[in-house]
């Protein structure tokens, strides 16, 4: 007997399969999955996207960012700095929270109809034109990062989605590819020489080596995919209705951990307490995602955050649409890498939320790249209730349709 | 009926459709729960393999496709998360070391059982004693069942490493078990902690 046999029995009556533990995981994954749309009160779209786990240690910092985004738009890469921390945080905060309480409740999509949700997303993403050959298994696209490879191509790719979600989590998805930025000048004529290959979704001959599951293609071609996707087992919009509306009752029952909104709190589940860094992140969580939610909440929630200790407002930030906003910046200084929530003061909206590298070289998976390039950004542009999925919300509300797409990737 | 899908294809498809993704959970949650329940106590195991998917599936357009098993990147994840609860598992495993039969405790016909008791006092002893990453090698290679470099893929970590590692943890353990021989001596000094 050696020492690794007589480890290899040790706690070995422990390991027995809990169906309960299992199904439990398995449902927080599945929430994950459907990420539902947040339909913010004044016409927020809030994309259906993966939620983004929290980290265990951010600190609050402002940043502007938002000049540099603009003037990077022409260039070829998208800059944030700073900081410029605003002294009048909790003023401002709360001044916000005056707003969000006038607004009028977000509607829910009834029997038949749709919650559609309309964004503009640019993410760092490194592909291979055609993806891998058959023989590699090799990833023909990584998101959020870059690739390695000589024949890969790296840089930040804008897209256009919409969603269109029933109540049962069935709809369709429709997206469309831009044109693509690149880090350097070189990469771009290269990529250019190229023939000016796509990202591998955004690749047919991709799409049919790797065909989407659970969804029914409408369309695909260069630079738009258009599916249909099917019902999901025990999606749901959140519900917040049982969040305290009173901003202490809200920020302890965050902060002692007492959120039972299923979608939440999954980074933190055992957690006595979440300290002031964690509160801010999840507070901002259940704002962007917690929704439909009433115009009460979403004061409560601003007000919540207006108290919490060393929190800083940028007042000078703008989104990717160039639409001008405050910031609201958490750090993660084990990771190298920031998130920047940008929300409009007057009425509450969150704008945009993006991810962006604060400590060059820090995170391995984004080796060489610089500080504040964006890893992931999310302007929210629409969001309403519409009765098929051939409508947008902007048609619902003028009556008349609209153009739901704008390919302007370059050929 | 196609071919069965690789960890990678899945995950690949998973940035188009996220459902996609419960592939690697359908695949992988039993080998991941049970690793996390034989490092922590059953509360936690059962919150940990369940946050491994959530961090797997957050990240996983950082997933290397190019590697078609996902088992190392998973426990990998799952052992950073348990990093974070290493103090909990050093409070059980003395807890469990503090049970030791008492020397002479011996009966006729429970030897087998007593020896096995006091083995895995020691045992406790001894993993409780680990510098956090010897732990970590050691509790991916018996229980997680990966290979040497599914090791250093799962860590990040060079494969010499990982070797070193190893040969440290064996050579304690060893020493802590009472199975050293002269011609397998320890690799490193024994009385740990922090042995280098």
């Amino acid at each position: 007997m050696d020492e690794l046999t007589v480890m290899r029995s040790f706690r070995a009556e422990r390991v027995r399969p809990n169906p309960a533990a299992r199904a439990a995981a398995w449902q927080a994954l599945e929430a994950r999955f459907a990420a539902p749309p947040a339909a913010g009160a004044a016409a927020i779209a809030t994309p259906v996207r993966r939620r983004r786990l929290l980290p265990r240690r951010r600190r609050l910092l402002a940043f502007a960012g938002a000049s540099a985004v603009a003037a990077a738009v022409a260039g070829v890469l998208v800059l944030s700095s700073g900081p410029t921390a605003q002294p009048a945080a909790a003023e401002i905060l709360h001044e916000t929270a005056v707003a969000a309480a006038t607004d009028t409740p977000a509607a829910i999509p009834g029997p038949g109809q749709f919650l559609f949700t309309k964004f503009k997303r640019l993410e760092l993403e490194g592909w291979i034109p055609g993806g891998p050959s058959p023989e590699e298994n090799a990833p023909g696209q990584v998101q959020g990062g870059t690739m390695s490879r000589s024949d890969a191509f790296n840089g930040l790719v804008p897209t256009t989605q919409e969603w269109w979600t029933a109540e049962d989590g069935a709809g369709r998805v429709r997206e469309v590819a831009g044109t693509p930025r690149f880090l350097t000048a070189e990469e771009r004529q290269r990529w250019e020489a190229a023939g000016s290959p796509l990202p591998a979704p955004f690749d047919p001959t991709y799409q049919q080596r790797f065909p989407l599951a659970f969804s029914h293609t409408l369309e695909l071609g260069r630079g738009v995919v258009d599916r249909e996707a099917s019902a999901m087992k025990g999606f749901h919009f959140p519900d917040t209705s049982s969040l305290p509306t009173d901003p202490e009752a809200l920020r302890l029952a965050v902060e002692s951990n007492q959120i039972s909104v299923s979608g939440f709190n999954l980074m933190y589940p055992s957690a006595q307490r979440l300290d002031a860094e964690q509160t801010a992140a999840e507070l901002f969580n259940i704002l962007q995602e917690g929704n439909p939610m009433r115009p009460e909440l979403r004061a409560a929630l601003f007000n919540a955050l207006a108290e919490l200790p060393g929190i800083e407002v940028d007042t000078d930030a703008s989104d990717l649409l160039g639409r001008h906003g405050y910031a609201i910046s958490l750090l993660e200084p084990d990771t190298g890498v920031g998130s920047e929530y940008i929300f409009d003061p007057d009425t509450s909206e969150i704008l945009a939320q993006r991810d962006f590298i604060s400590e060059a070289g820090r995170n391995p998976t984004l080796k060489g790249l610089p500080s504040g390039l964006t890893i992931r950004e999310t302007a929210y542009m629409d969001s309403g209730v519409v009765d098929s999925t051939q409508e947008t919300a902007a048609e619902a509300e003028s009556g008349g349709p609209v153009a739901t797409t704008d390919p302007t990737y370059r050929k | 009926m196609g071919r069965t899908q690789t960890d990678s294809e899945a995950i690949g498809a998973s940035l188009v459709d996220p459902r996609c993704f419960g592939i690697i959970f359908e695949r992988h949650y039993d080998a991941v729960h049970g690793y996390l329940q034989r490092r922590l106590d059953e509360n936690l195991a059962d919150e940990l393999a369940a946050q491994t998917f959530l961090v797997a599936f957050d990240s996983r357009s950082r997933f290397d496709r190019g590697r078609s098993d996902s088992r190392p990147w998973l426990f990998g994840i799952a052992t950073n998360l348990a990093h974070n609860h290493r103090r909990h598992e050093v409070v059980e495993l003395r807890a469990i070391a503090a049970m030791a039969p008492e020397n002479g405790a011996w009966i006729d016909g429970i030897e087998a059982r007593v020896d096995a008791e006091r083995m895995r006092s020691l045992l406790a002893e001894a993993l409780a004693d680990l510098p956090s990453e010897e732990a970590d090698v050691l509790g991916l290679l018996v229980w997680a069942e990966l290979s040497q470099t599914e090791i250093a893929d799962a860590l990040a970590i060079p494969i010499g490493t990982v070797k070193s590692r190893l040969s440290r943890a064996r050579g304690r353990l060893q020493s802590a078990l009472g199975l050293l021989s002269s011609a397998n001596p320890p690799t490193a000094n024994p009385t740990f902690p922090g042995g280098k």
